[in-house]
């Protein structure tokens, strides 16, 4: 019962702040009704995530305090209601009704998604795990790790009202509802230019695309960050045409909240930004432009900038760090981007390459992209001649069409990501994908109108329509599968989560006094008792590389985050003692078996046996031996 | 006459087909050794 009611009243909360900033701004009769609700829920969404922050500053994440800020947005949905009341039904041809029936099977299965407890690696090592931690201490704290911890928040915001009101649940529903409001908006902007069957294939296969089905049902941000770039890019392109500067503060509050919810929001920002431009009174937008971006979009850099020096941790931390953090220093920053930072860069940044790029991934893809699982499918690749052809027949009118402004803002952004962006995976250009899916069919619908040519069209659209029903069905079978065997909690995890194993074990054997370090990431969401994550990679305490260690020093670093326990495999520890006694040092606990699953759709093609050994530190005995006058004391301050 | 204007229309349409169908073959061929994977996980035993 509190899942749905918090589901509904957050939803509602989205629904009224942005109904309530679209009306501050004077523009809510500037849409159809599809339109004002789907951009209403974008901009409250930015809004609600925005507004939690100061209150995560504050402290202020008891129930009392989230319930009011859910209350006092959703108080402000009755602001739709003229959309509402005028929002007509579209009459389906049967083309209309498959597609729609096709758009209610993906959606059951993403139902069926957010009814199982979560596994995806990202969202447990951060995108839950920190809304979770946060509700833990009341507040926000700064979590000093790179990539996944010191990093904006803005969407994971959102995740807090519905986990601390509604509990896991609601916060996976959550994920799925705001996700399928991704598709609702899309739907909505491809009715401007296209008819509803063409408008709901659009929609379908973006809801299909593997890296959307990856991502949605999941705490990825990307499927929710292209609220924020199709409202950014419908601003801006209105914003253009009409030179009404509400338009310009629109699409600089949604490059902020982009900017708010990952670091490469700033090249949408900047690509946005040069489009905004491109105007007599250039200045006057510009300004305004950069501003409310700036307003909307820097509370987690300048949160960052506090606590390392760094606003865009850790990028600028040669420049900028501070000295004297205990996880992170200049010697280990210079490591981790030597060892680090290419890894997710599998192609040279070539001009070859660049034009290469969406064909590499979508034929033969490199590991490190993802995208032979977690990529964009084929629609890109089968309808390119009718964009092109299309593109080139209508050149006359093409430079003066709303969507050449969509289509420039996706091809700045992929050239800045492409040039500078620290990853190459496919998954990162999802907000943008609707960009491509709105202007290829738009392009090849307007050319192929002839029924030779629509053959073709029509045959490429159910291919890969096809084929990304698979890959829905793939994926989510094994949650249908464990909703219609009712499996627990604790069987479903076991069977799904990598190395799970420990998990119940730890909980249920250490105490509140215990502190544990691990380097699991996807464990640290599951984990009841304090811990800290840390591979080598992410932090400068604790080495984890060198073999055959010196149990004292091994132990000073773990006590010098604070840790009184230790999980490893046992081959890696065993590794470490290279065959030495470390009796006196560290006490094993228990030994566990776990199973490691390198995915979880199909886990026949790398899933492996584990085991875990859990150590107790045992700082007295150690010291006594190795004849040491003092051992360092645990830091709290570094307990995160 | 007809049939010379048809020409292009034709082989436009031909070549459309063709850009299909090899982009649908090389799109499917980098999944062929993931055939038993899928299966398995589709029908586990």
């Amino acid at each position: 019962m509190m899942t749905a009611l918090t589901l509904v009243i957050e939803f509602l909360a989205c629904l009224g702040y942005g109904a309530l900033a679209l009306r501050l701004l004077g523009l809510h009769r500037a849409f159809t009704p599809a339109m004002h609700v789907s951009f209403a829920f974008a901009v409250g969404l930015g809004v609600l995530g925005w507004l939690l922050f100061p209150m995560g500053i504050l402290g202020l994440f008891q129930d009392a305090w989230l319930w009011s800020a859910l209350l006092f947005g959703a108080v402000s949905t009755p602001l739709l209601r003229d959309s509402l009341r005028n929002w007509q039904a579209v009459p389906l041809d049967t083309w209309g009704w498959c597609l729609a029936t096709l758009i209610a099977v993906v959606l059951f299965f993403d139902f069926a998604e957010a009814l199982m407890p979560p596994t995806d690696a990202d969202s447990l090592a951060y995108h839950f795990n920190a809304p979770r931690r946060f509700l833990e201490t009341g507040g926000i704290f700064h979590i000093l790790r790179p990539l996944d911890g010191a990093i904006p928040y803005l969407i994971q915001m959102s995740y807090i009202p519905v986990l601390s009101l509604g509990g896991e649940q609601a916060m996976t529903l959550w994920c799925m509802l705001s996700g399928w409001m991704a598709t609702v908006l899309l739907y909505a902007l491809s009715r401007e230019h296209l008819s509803v069957n063409y408008a709901l294939t659009v929609a379908l296969l973006f809801l299909s695309a593997p890296a959307v089905v990856y991502g949605a049902g999941t705490g990825q941000i990307e499927i929710r960050m292209t609220l924020f770039a199709l409202v950014a890019a419908w601003a801006t392109a209105r914003s253009l045409q009409t030179n009404r500067m509400a338009f310009t503060v629109l699409a600089g509050m949604m490059v902020g909240f982009y900017i708010g919810a990952k670091y490469i929001g700033l090249l949408f920002a900047v690509a946005c930004g040069l489009i905004v431009l491109l105007r007599k009174n250039w200045f006057r937008h510009g300004t305004v432009f950069t501003l409310v971006g700036i307003l909307v979009g820097a509370q987690w850099y300048a949160w960052n900038a506090v606590h390392t020096g760094d606003p865009f941790f850790p990028v600028f931390f040669s420049f900028f760090g501070h000295d004297d953090l205990v996880l992170w220093n200049r010697e280990h920053h210079r490591y981790f981007q030597e060892n680090f930072m290419e890894i997710d860069r599998p192609l040279a940044r070539t001009l070859l390459n660049y034009f290469l790029y969406p064909f590499i991934v979508t034929l033969d893809a490199p590991a490190a992209t993802e995208a032979r699982k977690v990529g964009l499918g084929p629609f890109g690749l089968l309808l390119l001649p009718f964009a092109l052809i299309g593109l080139w027949r209508f050149r006359q009118n093409v430079i003066r069409h709303p969507l050449a402004i969509y289509a420039a803002v996706a091809f700045l952004f992929y050239t800045l990501w492409f040039m500078s962006g620290p990853s190459q995976r496919v998954r990162h250009l999802v907000p943008i994908y609707p960009f491509l899916l709105l202007c290829f069919a738009v392009a090849a619908n307007r050319w192929a109108k002839p029924v030779y040519l629509q053959r073709p069209l029509y045959a490429a659209l159910v291919v890969t329509i096809l084929l990304q029903m698979g890959g829905v069905t793939l994926f989510g079978v094994k949650y249908v599968r464990a909703m219609a065997q009712k499996e627990d909690h604790n069987t479903y995890l076991a069977k799904n989560l990598s190395s799970y194993g420990p998990i119940p074990w730890v909980n249920a054997n250490l105490s509140a006094g215990d502190h544990l370090f691990h380097s699991e990431r996807q464990l640290n969401y599951y984990l009841d008792v304090s811990n800290f994550f840390g591979s080598a990679n992410t932090q400068a305490a604790v080495d984890l590389e060198s073999r055959g260690k010196d149990p004292y020093v091994l132990l000073q670093q773990l006590r010098s985050i604070g840790a009184t326990h230790i999980l490893t495999p046992l081959t890696r520890w065993e590794i470490w003692r290279g065959g030495k006694d470390w009796s006196a040092c560290f006490m094993p606990l228990q030994h566990v078996k776990a199973k490691r699953i390198g995915s979880r759709t199909l886990p026949s093609t790398s899933t492996n046996q584990v085991t875990f050994v859990l150590h107790q530190l045992l700082p007295k005995t150690c010291q006594a031996k190795a004849g040491i006058g003092k051992m360092v004391s645990p830091s709290t301050a570094a307990h995160r | 006459m007809r049939g010379s204007m048809n020409k292009p229309k034709t082989r436009i349409a031909l070549l459309l087909w063709a850009w299909i169908a090899f982009g649908l073959a090389a799109y499917v061929y980098q999944y062929m050794d993931l055939v038993d994977p899928i299966l398995l996980a589709l029908i586990p035993s």
